[in-house]
């Protein structure tokens, strides 16, 4: 095999380093408007990227304190008595009907005729 | 190097100037190599260079392996030299050994010298293939390893073997018999 390198070195671009940097300047100059565009770009992302985690931190505590505001309203509403008591005072019941409703059942033989005692003057 | 190569692709990505120098410095010459082993003329090699420079810098973000940035790049570098030569076979008939020279530039003694071997070497290198032009550009003058060069060729290690042995020979059989006939 032919194993000896070539003197290429003429053919080198670097040979002439006042050479060589005119090509690299050429190219870097231009890249710049590129270069420029993506370093803009880059910004912008950075500002929404800044102020991201701020406005997410105050969503999530929005989010918190809206949950928590919801979920007393909801006990609120489980504890209030049931509205029953009030019906039979409204419509004037006694005592044995009342009774009744509250242990949501219907009266027996016994209990008509005890209420009917009581009624009776 | 790979690793210098992707924090490099990466800042450039953002817009680091001093990133893109660095990605130009570093591959360049192996650049230069590729374009001129397709074209065989140094000032259209030194365009598609920077064409090809600006177009990876466009399309940095389709660079899906930045660590492997360098051979990336010398697609691009191939692909704009090979169109550039067929626009240039479309537009022009000259043979290209009419045109080798680097246009503009002022040559005095040792650069004249220089210059002269540089067209010879140009001129002996038009009777040789492509690859074998790549093997002995990329080995010969970027001290590339035969694997890389093998890697770049898409060819077999052994193959880019041959390649640079059949080069170096018809090379210095060429530049030989130029010699014995100015002798």
């Amino acid at each position: 095999m032919d194993e000896h390198p070539i003197d290429l070195s003429p053919l080198c671009p670097a040979a002439d380093p006042d050479h060589w940097e005119r090509m690299i300047k050429a190219i870097t100059t231009a890249a710049a408007p590129e270069l420029a565009r993506r370093a803009a770009a880059r910004s912008v992302f950075a500002v929404i990227g800044h102020w991201l985690r701020p406005a997410l931190a105050a969503g999530i505590v929005l989010a918190a304190a809206s949950a928590a505001t919801l979920s007393l309203v909801d006990r609120e509403v489980e504890i209030q008595p049931t509205p029953t008591a009030g019906l039979e005072e409204a419509l004037e019941l006694g005592e044995p009907v009342s009774l009744w409703l509250m242990e949501n059942r219907a009266p027996t033989t016994s209990d008509l005729l005890l209420a009917l005692e009581r009624e009776a003057p | 190097m790979r690793d210098a190569d992707a924090r490099l692709v990466e800042r450039a990505r953002a817009g680091d100037a001093s990133a893109f120098e660095q990605l130009v410095r570093r591959h360049l010459r192996a650049a230069y190599a590729v374009a001129l082993s397709v074209l065989r003329e140094p000032a259209d090699a030194e365009d598609v260079c920077q064409d090809a420079f600006l177009t990876a810098l466009e399309r940095l973000e389709e660079c899906k392996r930045p660590d492997r940035f360098g051979a990336w790049l010398l697609q691009i570098v191939r692909n704009r030299a090979l169109n550039l030569r067929r626009a240039q076979s479309v537009r022009s008939a000259l043979p290209l050994e009419n045109v080798v020279g680097m246009a503009g530039r002022n040559d005095t003694g040792q650069q004249a010298e220089r210059s002269e071997l540089r067209d010879r070497l140009l001129a002996a290198m038009e009777h040789l293939s492509y690859p074998q032009r790549a093997a002995l550009l990329l080995h010969d003058l970027e001290g590339w390893r035969h694997r890389e060069v093998a890697a770049h060729l898409g060819v077999p290690e052994s193959t880019a073997r041959a390649y640079l042995f059949q080069a170096r020979r018809r090379l210095r059989a060429r530049l030989g018999a130029e010699l014995m006939e100015e002798g």
